[in-house]
């Protein structure tokens, strides 16, 4: 009787990044990365599972998207998986319950943004304490912060950097997948609501922050029919009152 | 090896948390017959010894102006001479320049009728208002210590070192300072200042009822933050171990 060879299941382990949706929405719950290669386990300090640009301080594994949550060495390397479903319902539950004490999509874009702003305020100093980058010298370098570091920590996607505008202060992220819209569909009374307007408020607040003023929006969107998910960010002025002493 | 303090400044220069974690105190309790042999006067709200010394109770030193700058962080010379202040008058800690019962301290100790008391002596901790007002100085001198460095971009005053105590500071690109007062020959930290980062992004930052710029009054932030210094102090000398 001929043995077939078993097949064995991508489910865990070192799936590839971009895998189908099944793929992807067991790697988020199961809260591995590609990176590494035994899930549910921290990876020893000093591990290659870390990005060069990511330095944590101290011991401690690294955030890698939402699906593995990671505290830091001295509060216990007990890592706290939340699921990205619980995120997306969480997100879904906003932005209808705005929609319904609004009635109006601009004013529910714009209290997306106001919520996105007051999130990105707070999160910009959780980002310099667990990424350790240094300040960035010109708009590329922040680019490539935002879409290498921040994304992959927060999200868990590495989104694309492109259309550098000629004088070099405008670019697009252009996100293959945006978790936030992970089973959501557009009603057609609600054409002109950006579901992820969340998303622009929180980078313009990070960046205000660190003396940088923004313009961020939604070009494309997944949601609307486009094919990609394509945020536009522009870069209006460095913000010159409250300077940290040292960064004249 | 100990952590004496930590200090959080926000971007405007106020001082927005502040912790005494270990404070060396060198007090003297004595029981004294009239007349006192010591000099009292009253200094900033206390009642100092002027002038004297017996056994460990110390008077007043002239200052060194600008030398005795780094002292002033930890004690409250800001002007003039300071030595040990009354603490305690028969065991009732004082109010200032009144006792407990609100008699004034330098009249009380006038009168032969009180006589003999026991008072304890010992160097003044700095009040709120003085540490508010320490931490705005400070937030000056950073800032004139980037101007002053001959290259652009210079990360500012890092540490200020003086006999008794070292003063680390770190600040934010955002710019909130966070100062450490340790032990000399403390190690660790430089690690120490970025754990308290983290801290301050978890639990104050995180805390959504806590607004942005403001002291910080979370219990949560206490907490970890004096495990933090509890795990730092432990390490010693040689730094933590990684």
């Amino acid at each position: 009787m001929p043995r077939g060879r078993r097949a064995v299941p991508c489910g865990g382990g070192s799936s590839p990044g971009g895998a189908a949706a099944p793929g992807w929405r067991r790697r988020w719950v199961q809260g591995d990365s590609s990176s590494r290669h035994t899930p549910r386990q921290a990876p020893p300090p000093g591990s290659a599972g870390r990005l060069p640009a990511e330095r944590v301080g101290g011991a401690g594994p690294t955030h890698s998207g939402l699906g593995r949550m990671s505290r830091q060495a001295g509060r216990g390397t007990e890592s706290k998986k939340m699921s990205s479903e619980l995120f997306t319902l969480t997100y879904g539950a906003l932005v209808t319950q705005l929609c319904k004490d609004y009635e109006n999509d601009e004013d529910v874009n714009k209290q997306l943004d106001k919520m996105g702003y007051n999130i990105g305020v707070r999160l910009i100093e959780d980002f310099l304490a667990r990424s350790n980058v240094g300040r960035c010298h010109d708009f590329r370098e922040t680019a490539d912060v935002i879409a290498k570091v921040a994304f992959k920590m927060y999200l868990g996607i590495t989104p694309s950097i492109t259309n550098w505008s000629p004088a070099g202060d405008e670019f697009s992220l252009i996100l293959e997948n945006n978790p936030l819209v992970d089973f959501v569909e557009l009603p057609d009374n609600h054409s002109s609501l950006i579901y992820s307007n969340l998303l622009c408020g929180v980078l313009r607040g990070a960046l205000e922050m660190v003396q940088m003023a923004v313009d961020v929006k939604f070009v494309q969107d997944t949601l609307k029919g486009d094919g990609v998910t394509e945020i536009r960010m522009k870069f209006v002025k460095r913000i010159e009152d409250n300077l940290p002493a040292g960064e004249e | 090896m100990a952590i004496f303090s930590v200090y959080v400044v926000n971007k405007a220069g106020g001082l927005i948390y502040q912790l005494d974690h270990y404070a060396p105190r060198s007090e003297t309790e004595k029981t004294f017959s009239f007349p006192l042999d010591l000099v009292l006067k009253l200094h900033d709200e206390r009642v100092v010894v002027a002038f004297g010394q017996r056994d460990s109770i110390r008077g007043g030193r002239p200052t060194g102006g600008v030398r005795e700058a780094g002292k002033h962080w930890g004690s409250s010379e800001a002007c003039g001479t300071v030595g040990h202040a009354v603490l305690s008058i028969n065991g009732v800690d004082v109010n200032g320049k009144y006792t407990a019962d609100g008699k004034e301290v330098l009249e009380y100790l006038g009168n032969p009728t009180n006589y003999p008391v026991s008072i304890r002596f010992g160097r003044p901790r700095l009040s709120s208002n003085e540490k508010l007002m320490l931490a705005s100085m400070f937030h000056s001198l950073f800032a004139i210590g980037s101007q002053l460095s001959p290259e652009l971009g210079s990360s500012g005053i890092e540490m200020l070192e003086t006999d008794t105590f070292k003063l680390h500071c770190f600040q934010t690109l955002t710019g909130i300072k966070f100062v450490v007062l340790a032990d000399p020959r403390q190690a660790g930290i430089e690690s120490l200042l970025r754990k308290i980062y983290e801290i301050y992004s978890d639990f104050a930052l995180k805390n959504p009822f806590y607004s942005l710029e403001m002291p910080i009054r979370c219990e949560l932030f206490d907490q970890n933050l004096k495990l933090a210094l509890e795990v730092a102090e432990k390490a010693g000398p040689f730094g933590p171990g990684s």
